[in-house]
């Protein structure tokens, strides 16, 4: 009768202590995670609402003004215009084409293997190097692309100083495919079912046919989420056209990223940078649910 | 019956067989456009300086010539520092000389040597790249190629020195060549006679086709960083190798840490916790992924300047020090399908959760580690805009940031860039093409594009 309390104590803490242990091992990468990643988020929001001043931080409290300050900026909407362009231009250009590819690549016997190594290669080039090589290719004076307008009796042209084509140049280098995107779909079409297929083609649905009518269907889903990711990756474009063009000629290649980028380095205006990036934060974030929530949709 | 079947098949094959060379002519095309600017790079990157501004462009770089002047110094009085003196001018006036009235003729090598009764005493040969940057950013930087220029003060011993020239009165290991070709001799000559004049008599000009000269460049665009920020003490000392190494420490430490962290997150998600802890645990690690950079690195930058992590490998490391959710993801499913008997049994035994983690989880998981590695190799292999935001001095460029502000140095030429372009990508290249299958498994396993 007595010892019963203490076994049950005892027991108790060797419960508690295996509640307890993992979450102990676990707080560092969250507090990490915390630290480096929601923090910043929530630091963000905190210096939009400030007139930022680094020096006496944080500055003059000015409420909500800096959105309504960056919603009449002209620059603001010409960025999110830029943003928008990018993306219609990169869903015309560069959206279908890893796709016709890996359908292609199914159908390829011999080739197949070989031609897929190749098709990684693009994702494994840094945005650098192809930003050099493909600057070389728009140079106005000693570029290739000159030389082939001028082959078929065009005007040559100056390509990334031009506010007209610099939108252009930046996405053209992703019609040559390839990348990541390609292995995906191939992996989705090869897991179309084979009984399927057969069926199909005993009813004399082949060749095209078969791209078509069943292929295509199938593999739709993956179609959708890689949809949804380029949107989405295409929202935050920042690196490339910052590395062509700087965001100019005449801030018409200036998206939503380099707005920001420029907000505080250009123009120092920390709370200003910061509500973009809020704005910029909750547009991802929605269209990230809209990814999700079909996610969930296609398992159940 | 067996004539009905035939034709049946036959016309399955029709439409089969459209589809097939459609997409072998199709799929050779997009290859063809795919390795145009890699093989267009590599051929730029091997050009020579002239050869680069050409319009139009052609794809195939020229023969590489490789020059021999001799010079004879029979003539000439005095002792040997004079001697050695007079022969390193006339060698810098006839390099220096030669190269830039001869832009044309892709010369890629130029070799002088100095002979005195019939003894050869004198041997330097320069590299073409060499001796452009000597003129881009080295001794020669803004100056015109005169003979009284390339000569003032003590320039001249400076070049050579860069140079590297052998001297000897009783004769050097290189001897004065024979049976060369002639093309440039009489141009040659007249360019000497007229505008650079030596003080030893030209002898002979022999030229000789080399190829392998156009490889050789990319030694030099290896340097071209040294000569570009002669400020930064490890640039000058490791040339292009300083931003390789800083690449190779990034991403070296974001592989070991994402392995590390996600490992034990993931085992502790997928064997400590309930399941809706886990799952709770594991939604706070995947959105703190989905933080989109480009709208938290205003605040983050802020932070990690208050903290001192500016400018240093801090401010490089850091942000790779959380788990990210997408490899805790992957990690967790793998470990959800090792056998809870394992555990069990190891538990009975008496093994701590470290124990579990050390013996049991990661032994078992050799291809999820790989995955995981590959993974982040290829996600921060691109990283560009946070590594520019954070580093000033030159000796903590990435490759990336390097090759950023080297193409935005109007001094550089576009060979040279190339040149440091193609040589970043062709490790990764034969890498790749080494472990395709892996690559291509560890893809697909994702499911998501790095």
């Amino acid at each position: 009768m007595k010892k019963s309390p203490q076994k049950k104590n005892r027991a108790g803490s060797y419960q508690f202590r295996k509640k307890v242990t993992p979450w102990c091992i676990l707080f560092i990468p969250m507090a990490c995670t915390v630290w480096l990643k929601y923090y910043p988020i929530f630091s963000a929001f905190f210096i939009s609402l400030f007139n930022y001043d680094p020096i006496n931080q944080p500055g003059k409290f000015v409420g909500f003004q800096n959105y309504v300050d960056i919603f009449q900026m002209q620059g603001y909407w010409d960025s999110w215009k830029n943003t928008f362009i990018l993306l219609a231009l990169q869903l015309c250009m560069c959206f279908l084409i890893p796709l016709i590819q890996a359908l292609l690549l199914n159908e390829l016997v011999r080739l197949k293997k070989c031609l897929t190594t190749l098709y990684i290669l693009p994702a494994l080039i840094p945005t650098s190097v192809n930003v050099i090589i493909w600057k070389w290719i728009w140079h106005p004076d000693y570029g290739v692309a000159n030389q082939i307008v001028k082959f078929f009796g065009g005007q040559p042209q100056t390509w990334l100083s031009d506010p007209n084509l610099v939108k252009f140049c930046i996405i053209f280098p992703g019609v040559l495919g390839g990348g990541l995107t390609v292995l995906l779909y191939l992996s989705a079409i090869q897991g179309v079912s084979t009984d399927i297929m057969e069926s199909a083609a005993l009813d004399g649905c082949t060749g095209f046919g078969r791209i078509i009518h069943i292929i295509l269907p199938n593999i739709s889903f993956m179609v959708f989420i890689q949809l949804i990711m380029c949107v989405i990756t295409t929202m935050q474009l920042l690196d490339v056209p910052y590395m062509y063009a700087s965001g100019g000629p005449s801030g018409a290649s200036t998206t939503q990223g380099i707005f920001i980028y420029n907000a505080f380095n250009q123009d120092l205006n920390y709370g200003r940078g910061s509500a973009a990036s809020v704005i910029l934060l909750l547009v991802i974030a929605a269209m990230t649910m809209i990814q999700m929530r079909f996610e969930k949709m296609e398992k159940e | 019956m067996k004539k009905t079947k035939h034709r049946t098949k036959m016309k399955l094959g029709k439409s089969e067989r459209g589809l097939k060379i459609v997409a072998v002519v199709v799929s050779l095309i997009f290859a063809a456009a795919m390795l145009y600017p890699m093989i267009f790079a590599v051929s730029s990157a091997m050009k020579d300086n002239k050869k680069i501004y050409e319009i139009p462009p052609k794809l195939l770089p020229d023969a590489a010539n490789s020059l021999s002047v001799v010079l004879d110094y029979s003539e000439v009085k005095g002792d040997e520092k004079e001697l050695k003196d007079k022969m390193l001018q006339d060698n810098i006036v006839t390099m220096f000389g030669v190269s830039q009235k001869m832009q044309e003729d892709s010369i890629m090598e130029i070799k002088v040597y100095g002979v005195k009764d019939g003894e050869t005493v004198f041997y330097s040969r320069a590299h073409q790249m060499k001796l452009q940057m000597e003129k881009d950013y080295g001794i020669y930087k803004g100056t015109a190629i005169k003979t009284k220029v390339l000569l003032h003060g003590d320039r001249y011993i400076r070049a050579c020195d860069s140079i590297g020239y052998e001297f000897d009165m009783n004769g050097v290991s290189e001897k004065a060549p024979e049976g060369l070709g002639t093309k440039f001799s009489e141009k040659v000559a007249k360019i000497m006679d007229e505008k650079y004049q030596t003080t030893g008599e030209l002898v002979s000009v022999g030229d000789k086709v080399k190829n392998f000269l156009n490889l050789e460049s990319f030694k030099y665009y290896l340097q071209m960083p040294a000569y570009i920020y002669p400020e930064s003490e490890a640039v000058q000392n490791f040339g292009f190798m300083t931003f390789v190494f800083n690449s190779i420490i990034v991403i070296g430490f974001a592989m070991v840490s994402q392995v590390i962290l996600c490992s034990v997150c993931a085992f502790v998600i997928s064997r400590k916790l309930s399941k809706r802890a886990g799952q709770f645990v594991l939604l706070f690690f995947l959105g703190g992924m989905m933080v989109p950079f480009a709208s938290i690195m205003l605040p983050q930058l802020i932070m990690y300047r208050e903290m001192g992590a500016y400018n240093n490998y801090a401010a490089l490391l850091l942000p790779f020090l959380y788990p990210y959710g997408f490899y805790v993801y992957l990690y967790k499913g793998f470990f959800d399908q090792i056998p809870g008997s394992y555990f069990e049994a190891a538990e009975l035994d008496g093994a701590g959760s470290f124990y579990l983690y050390t013996r049991i989880c990661m032994p078992l998981s050799k291809p999820i580690i790989s995955l995981i590695a590959l993974q982040t190799f290829i996600g921060n292999w691109n990283d560009f805009f946070w590594a520019w935001l954070v580093t000033e001095d030159q000796k903590l460029w990435t490759l990336n940031v390097a090759l950023y502000n080297i193409s935005n140095n109007v001094a550089t030429k576009q060979n040279a860039l190339m040149g440091l372009a193609v040589v970043t990508i062709t490790p990764v290249i034969l890498l790749s093409i080494l472990f395709s299958k892996q690559l291509k498994q560890s893809i697909v396993a994702s499911g998501v594009k790095g």
